[in-house]
């Protein structure tokens, strides 16, 4: 745990200290606002505030967002080395991996928990459904969780960022639009099934109308646990390869 | 020794192929084993799983071999293993949490929760003799409406104890079970409630149209559903009245489907061979039609028709301007006086012409004004939707006892410039009418549809200047006309009150009018000062270290 922390603290530290991930934030925040500014005019007189709107925004951005944010975390460390100087300390693998994980998450949950911003001006000129709200952030949360999870696991993969970055984003794609292989088939079970892989399946089908159900949550983390449990396997054969 | 080598290389493909087939087969054999217990595909993949491992040791028996005895194999097998066994235990626990079902509600008006008439309502289906299926039809295309569907679904189907059932059905894939559904799936209704019979089969099947309003749509049908077969409505036709089966222009099958569909029974009954036998209307008759009748009633389907109104029976009437010696209550006819004697409502001997509220002509006459002080006139007429007018074509002006011998009331009127044409053979023959006082035509608002209600008896009567509105060609346009015979039937057979669902009132408030400076504001801040500053504290940190 001592070891997960230090790691961590190293990593969210890097993060925090990077020009690129201020940059990252800034374009973040300028897609998200400009995002509920258009709801906002569409909304007067008209419709109430889309209480799931920045959530439902950030379920495809993660696909771009999440290889970018993890595609350095061990990726550069074997390209740089420092991962066999990291392996040789005394720290575990997983405290290595989760440590790593837990950074960019954490980065992630700072960017998001900014987006509450427009709930408060929200909460001052209308009746938003907050409870809906919050849940829905809850949902994009995990998600983002287990997009990072799976980017994590492809930093883990190879020394070379771009190629992990561009690996976890196939497998993003594909989790996201997966249900749209089985409408090519058009089969019901297929779709279901497929649907039902899908990240986008356990989001917008509950989180985003309002819904909390247990099935999602174990979703999202047995993803990022899978993930994540994958992930310090292969950071673990490097010492018996 | 290049061929040796290649050679080599595919055997090693080949082992591995098959340790991730043998280790793949082993987590969908578990899946599979947990869904649907020890079936075939759980035997099937459960081979293919060994097939895998089997592949695994024949093409590569020094791995294999090294599973117990090489380091590195050991650890990589254990690594795969190890995967294997963790993503077993999470799709384990996955669908157990899944058949578990447990939905939390983060809805602020609790939109994924049944609402108490609903709860209610669920209690009537469990007490119910007959099982409830839901039949909804999905293609792959719309799995995602389905998913969001199925949260409500489940929703009743657990409120009932197990005596509702919901079955998706792929129309593409069952197009043969689809076809029977073809009608109301080409208008966009792909939902449908039925009684399961004892033989499995389904009967009286409502469709159950989903706007956007889950709970109170699904509620008020299977409401419709319970009340299938309570209410039995009769049409007349002996009097030579509209056919409720032909489905031509001039036909009845319109409404006489729709009320099907509602779950009414229908059936038709003659009055004059229940004189000529001396018999009754059938003591299950909720109501009784007589749509455009062309001759006079004799007394005794006058005595008939008495004795169903005296047992609390209900009577709609459209009786239709047409020019023959033996017209429906006529003036001076036996039933005309009937109902002016018991009901305060009698037939007049003009036909109403409105310049001011009317369509193609003067006698296609449009609701000027509807009285929404009973059922009948709540769905006539809303603002804004032109389309809930009712319009009758040569419509017969009604009379109405201001001081009546049982309550009653006025539905719709023709506007104040409207007037009654007395001149019947010049209108009809010449297609002539002017107003002429010298000829009897008067100048007034006449009242075109009335009710009225004996509290004593609890028999009611809806009467109608117009027969035409009913046909297959006229009743849905507009739509008020099938408005105003559906809710007529609704108020005389108390169908309406049994199906009848408030609507929920849900939290949505439309968000109010902000101004424009808060709007700039607002804009400034969340699209310039917030990404801004992110901007402003990256170019600091990259100055600082370029400065380094």
């Amino acid at each position: 745990m001592q070891a997960t922390w230090l790691v961590f603290r190293r990593e969210i530290g890097q993060y925090l200290g990077s020009p690129l991930a201020y940059l990252m934030g800034a374009a973040f925040l300028l897609l998200t606002g400009i995002t509920f500014n258009n709801d906002l005019t569409l909304s007067i007189g008209n419709k109430p505030l889309e209480p799931a709107l920045i959530p439902s925004l950030l379920a495809s951005i993660m696909i771009l967002f999440a290889p970018l944010l993890t595609m350095r975390l061990l990726a550069e460390e074997q390209r740089e080395g420092t991962l066999e100087l990291l392996l040789t300390a005394p720290i575990s693998d997983s405290s290595i991996v989760i440590g790593k994980f837990l950074s960019a998450w954490a980065y992630f949950s700072i960017l998001l928990a900014l987006t509450l911003i427009y709930q408060v001006i929200a909460v001052s000129i209308a009746f938003p459904d907050i409870s809906h709200v919050l849940g829905s952030y809850l949902g994009i949360w995990l998600y983002a969780g287990a997009t990072l999870a799976i980017g994590t696991l492809f930093s883990a993969t190879t020394e070379n960022q771009i190629l992990a970055a561009f690996l976890s984003m196939i497998t993003l794609i594909v989790l996201y639009f997966g249900d749209a292989i089985s409408q090519i088939v058009s089969n019901t079970q297929l779709a279901d099934v497929m649907f039902n892989l899908t990240l986008r399946g356990h989001f917008m089908a509950s989180f985003a109308i309002g819904i909390l159900r247990a099935e999602d949550l174990v979703y999202y983390a047995g993803i990022i646990v899978i993930a994540l449990f994958i992930a310090i396997q292969i950071v673990s054969s490097r010492r018996w390869r | 020794m290049n061929d040796r080598n290649t050679l080599q290389l595919t055997r090693g493909q080949i082992g591995q192929v098959g340790i991730l087939l043998g280790s793949l087969g082993l987590i969908f054999a578990a899946s599979s084993f947990l869904m649907n217990g020890f079936s075939t595909l759980t035997i099937v993949v459960l081979l293919v799983s060994v097939i895998g491992f089997g592949l695994w040791a024949v093409f590569l028996p020094d791995e294999f071999r090294a599973v117990l005895t090489g380091r590195q194999m050991r650890h990589s097998t254990a690594a795969i293993l190890s995967t294997a066994i963790l993503i077993g235990i999470v799709v384990a626990m996955y669908i157990i949490v899944q058949r578990a079902n447990i939905v939390g509600d983060m809805t602020i008006d609790e939109r994924f929760t049944l609402s108490a008439p609903s709860m209610e309502l669920m209690d009537a289906v469990q007490r119910n003799s007959r099982d409830i299926q839901i039949t909804a039809f999905y293609n792959a295309q719309e799995i995602e409406y389905r998913e969001v569907d199925d949260q409500y679904f489940q929703l009743f189907e657990e409120a009932s104890n197990g005596r509702l059932h919901v079955v998706y059905v792929d129309p593409d894939e069952q197009p043969a079970l689809a076809a029977a559904y073809a009608n109301a799936l080409e208008n966009g209704i792909y939902t449908f409630a039925s009684f399961i019979e004892d033989d499995g089969t389904l009967s009286n099947t409502v469709p159950v149209p989903i706007t956007g309003y889950h709970e109170q749509e699904i509620s008020q049908r299977l409401a419709v559903l319970l009340a299938a077969g309570q209410f039995t409505v009769y049409f007349e036709t002996g009097l030579d009245t509209l056919d409720p089966i032909a489905n031509q222009q001039q036909g009845m099958s319109v409404l006489n489907n729709i009320m099907r569909q509602n779950g009414l029974i229908t059936n038709a009954i003659s009055l004059a061979e229940l004189a000529a036998s001396n018999s009754n209307i059938p003591t299950d008759a909720s109501a009784l039609i007589i749509a455009q009748p062309r001759r006079q009633m004799t007394a005794g389907e006058v005595a008939v028709l008495d004795e169903y109104l005296q047992r609390g029976g209900s009577v709609f009437i459209a009786a239709d301007a047409l020019l023959t010696d033996d017209l429906f209550m006529a003036t001076d006819s036996v039933f005309n006086t009937y109902m002016w004697d018991h009901y305060g409502l009698r037939m007049s001997d003009m036909i109403v012409v409105d310049p001011a509220s009317s369509g193609e002509s003067q006698l296609s006459i449009l609701s000027a004004q509807v009285f929404t002080n009973n059922d009948i006139g709540q769905n006539i007429n809303i603002e804004n939707q032109p389309d809930t007018a009712v319009q009758f074509h040569i419509a017969r002006a009604i009379e109405v006892n201001d001081t009546p011998p049982v309550p009653n009331g006025r539905v719709i009127m023709s506007s104040p410039q409207s007037w009654g044409e007395r001149d019947w053979n010049s209108l009809f023959q010449q297609n002539q009418f002017t107003f002429d006082s010298s000829q009897g035509d008067v100048r007034d608002q006449f009242t075109t549809v009335a009710w009225a209600y004996n509290e004593d008896t609890t028999s009611k009567v809806v009467l109608v200047g117009d027969g035409d509105f009913l046909t297959n060609g006229r009743v849905q346009s507009p739509q008020g006309n099938a408005t105003l015979f559906l809710d007529s039937i609704g108020w005389m057979t108390g169908f309406t009150e049994k199906v009848e669902f408030e609507p929920r009132s849900y939290n949505a408030t439309p968000l109010v009018f902000v101004g424009g400076q808060m709007l700039d504001t607002i804009a400034f801040f969340t699209i310039v000062v917030m990404p801004g500053s992110l901007l402003l504290i990256a170019l600091a940190i990259w100055l600082r270290r370029s400065r380094q």
